[in-house]
Parts: structure tokens; sequence; C-alpha cells
């Protein structure tokens, strides 16, 4: 049994910012539409600095990035992360012109159609990109990753770290974060919950590898797990209770923390309890 | 066209690691002189395209030795060829997996993709490198270096669309069987396993 090393903490960066910018950036456009314009523009460009800032520190991963243009030149359209590469750079561009004006005023700043198309593309897009972070992982032959439960986790902790950064940009902005959206974290949370703890459940009647690296997590990893279930699931949760009772900024910055924690917590132990069984 | 092939007798195999060094000699020469440069880190991180495990087991007095070999399966239907993103990792006609070094990019996808461990990244000529069964000493019409250093004849290459080759006599008799079936890779490494002996 060998545990991977080929992905370290720069993947688990790049998941983790790219998935919660792409998630920001869609609640911003859906927000958008209800109304609210000039702050939702600048919660989506928060969404798209965050995608970007996932991308540099993936580059910095490669071991040949010159080499990178390649994945343009000569794509291998079966490959999910040829997907991924063209997901993530048209999310940046329709979502980043969707998100510029709220730097810079550009053209069609006040054009709603051009506005509504861009950041609809970019939603598509961005959901894309969402979905792809766990798929990548996915389509391995590491075990634990091969399940349909990692591309929906993914989705899960995306979405609520998502919400946590745009509540973050809505307390920067001083403006209020919607009711809906914090229970909506909530509801993402709770299947995020769910799903992490299936990987426990299924681990008996699975294979040598899925087992091997439950233990892991369950030993080497402990620590992470326990972090997981307390600062990523309970903690947020309970803040999100106290928070009913006697609401406040302070306890809105620190859900928004905790939801960021939970899918960077999620998929530092996803990414570092892969491992494989070698024939040898 | 050929379609390539190996046995691996386990039978043979005295563990002398002669297959691991004419690999070396002939395919990383210049990747290991510089490791051996670096120092003793560098030989300890030294990735080998081929390697043997040795397996020990029973109880004294009845025990025994195994000796297994990684090596790239040359897959038919090879997972980090269908990940990779650039289309540096490719099947010739012949059915051997190769790497297009200048397209690779270094993001490592293949090597978790492969369900053998069979690839790394080489620092050296910044690419992923794993076993090429000698593609330019086949250019040649020579076997790959394993198997003509092989002192004991374990490893075994040949045509396996050819039925007269010995390969393909051996994988027809049944003796020799290819590992991790399950993964649907279809390889064309095929081992023998030791028979029990007392």
């Amino acid at each position: 049994m060998e545990v991977q090393h080929a992905w370290d903490i720069r993947i688990v960066l790049d998941l983790t910012f790219g998935g919660m910018g792409v998630a920001a950036f869609i609640i911003a456009f859906l927000y958008y539409l209800r109304g609210e314009k000039e702050f939702n523009v600048r919660a989506a460009l928060v969404g798209m600095v965050s995608l970007l800032i996932g991308l540099l520190i993936l580059v910095t991963h490669l071991g040949k990035p010159e080499a990178a243009l390649y994945t343009l030149l000569t794509p291998n359209l079966g490959s999910v992360m040829t997907w991924g590469v063209f997901f993530n750079i048209l999310a940046l561009v329709f979502g980043g012109l969707f998100a510029l004006p709220g730097l810079v005023k550009l053209p069609y700043t006040g054009n709603e159609k051009v506005m509504r198309l861009l950041g609809t593309l970019g939603s598509v897009f961005s959901f894309l990109v969402m979905a792809y972070t766990g798929t990548l992982l996915a389509r391995t032959s590491i075990h634990l990753w091969r399940t349909p439960a990692t591309p929906l986790l993914f989705i899960l902790v995306a979405l609520s770290s998502g919400v946590g950064l745009y509540a973050l940009a809505a307390v920067a902005f001083k403006k209020e974060v919607p009711r809906e959206l914090i229970d909506f974290s909530m509801i993402t949370t709770f299947l995020a919950l769910v799903t992490t703890t299936s990987y426990f459940a299924i681990a008996d009647i699975s294979t040598e590898a899925f087992r091997y690296s439950v233990h892991l997590m369950l030993s080497e990893l402990l620590g992470a797990t326990a972090a997981l279930y307390l600062l990523g699931f309970i903690a947020p949760l309970a803040v999100y209770l106290y928070n009913r009772k006697k609401p406040s900024r302070t306890n809105l910055i620190v859900l928004a923390v905790l939801l960021i924690l939970q899918s960077l917590l999620a998929r530092f132990l996803i990414v570092y309890a892969g491992a494989i069984e070698l024939p040898w | 066209m050929a379609r390539y092939g190996m046995v691996i007798d386990l039978n043979k195999c005295v563990g002398c690691g002669a297959c691991v060094m004419a690999c070396i000699t002939e395919n990383r020469r210049e990747q290991a002189l510089k490791a051996i440069e670096e120092g003793l880190q560098a030989l300890e991180n030294f990735k080998k395209r081929t390697y043997i495990v040795t397996h020990i087991f029973g109880t004294y007095p009845n025990v025994g030795v195994v000796y297994t070999h990684m090596i790239c399966q040359h897959c038919e239907n090879p997972p980090c060829v269908s990940v990779c993103p650039t289309g540096a990792s490719y099947k010739t006609k012949d059915g051997i997996v190769l790497v297009n070094k200048e397209k690779c990019i270094g993001c490592e996808y293949c090597v978790q993709a492969c369900p053998y461990g069979a690839r790394f990244w080489d620092p050296y000529i910044r690419s992923i490198d794993k076993c090429t069964f000698c593609a330019h000493r086949l250019a040649k019409g020579e076997e790959p270096a394993c198997v003509t250093t092989c002192p004991t004849g374990a490893r075994t290459f040949g045509d396996l669309d050819d039925p007269s080759s010995t390969v393909s006599k051996l994988v027809a008799s049944g003796a020799a069987v290819a590992l991790k079936k399950e993964e649907g890779t279809r390889p064309k490494v095929f081992y023998i396993f030791p028979m029990r002996r007392r």
C-alpha cells in the first residue's frame, strides 16, 4: 500500500480557492438578478480573484509550467483535466467580464442584457469548475477518490465556502447577508457531513486501498479528521444556531471563516488520505 | 504491426537486480550520474523505471522468498493516456505507451491514474518518465535491455499477436497472468507466479 505523494497542499489550495471562488460568483450573480447590482458585481469580482489565486497556486505545482500551453494547442478532450482547463478559462473570461465593472467602468457596464449574458455564461462555467474539482480526483486509480461521493462532497464544500466568501465580502462592503443564504450553507454543511461520514460507513465493504485510506484518516490524519468534524461541521452549525438567538457581525464573520475552513479541511483530508494498492 | 508484451517468470528470478541496473544504464544513465554527484539524498530519491520488491514469507524453517517486478504494464487501455491533458502520454501502433517529454507539463495526473505506480516525475529531464520497453532498441531489432541482461531468462519479450512467439505461447497456456485485471486496463506484461515449494 502506498500513500500518494504526487499531489500536495498546492493542489488542496487550488481546489479550495477555485471551488470557493466560483461558488461565490454564482451566489453573487443570483443576487444580482434579484436586484442588488453594485455590491454583487463586487462580490463576483472577489469570487473571480479567488479563482485566479487558485489557478496561480496550481501553476506553481506544475513541474513544467511553460509547457502548459499544450493543454490548448494539443488538448486531449477525453481528459478531465482538459475539461477543467477550458472550464476555468471560460469561467474566468465570462465571469471576469461580468465582474470587472466592479473595478473599472467598461462600455457595457450599464447594458443589462450584456451583463446578464456574461453572468449566466460565467455561472454555467463556474458550476462546471465546481463539479470538476471533485471529478478530477474521482478519475484516478486511488480508490478513496474514485467514488461518486468525491465530486458531490467537493460541490457541497465549495458551496459552503462560497457562502463564506460572499458573507465576508458583504461584511467588508457593509452589506446585509441574506438570511436564506446562511440557511442554505447549513444545508450544504449537513450534506457534506453526511457525505464525509459515508466514506467511513462503507469502508468495511470496500477495497483494501479504500480501507487503508480510511485507516489513515483515523490514525495519522486523525487531527485533520477531528478538525474537519469539529471546526468544519459542528462549529458552523453551533455558531449558526447561536447567531439565530443573538445575531451579530462577529458571529457572521466566525461562521464565514468556519465555512471556508470546512472546504479546506475536507479537501486536505481527502487528498492526503489517498492511497493506492500496488501489486508488487 | 506487432503487439509487444512481456512475460516475467518469478520462478526464475533470483533478485540480482541486473534488469534494474541494465535499465538505468540504457535509459537513465545521465540522471543517475547527476544523482551520484548530488549525494546520498538524491540517490535515495532516485526513481527507477523498473524495480524489484523482495517478499519473504513463511515461518522458520519453512520460509521462502519471491521477487516481484514493477514495470509499466503497457496497457491496452492505459488510464495514463486517457487522463493526460496535453496528449503527452500516448500509445504507439505497436501498443507501447510512451511520453512526449516536450508536451509533458508535470501535472502528475497520469501518476495518479496508473494503478501500477509505474510512472514518476523526473526532475532531471523535467518530464514524467517510465518504461518504454526500450523502444529505441526495438527500432534496431534488439530486445529491451532488461530482457537481454537477465542471467536466468526470467523476462521474455515478444509479439503477443504472433502465435509462435514465446510470450504468446506462455500467455495462451494460462501460466502467465496479468495483474489488477479488475481495473480494466488490459496489461501487456504478464507474470508467472512461483510454484509452492516445500
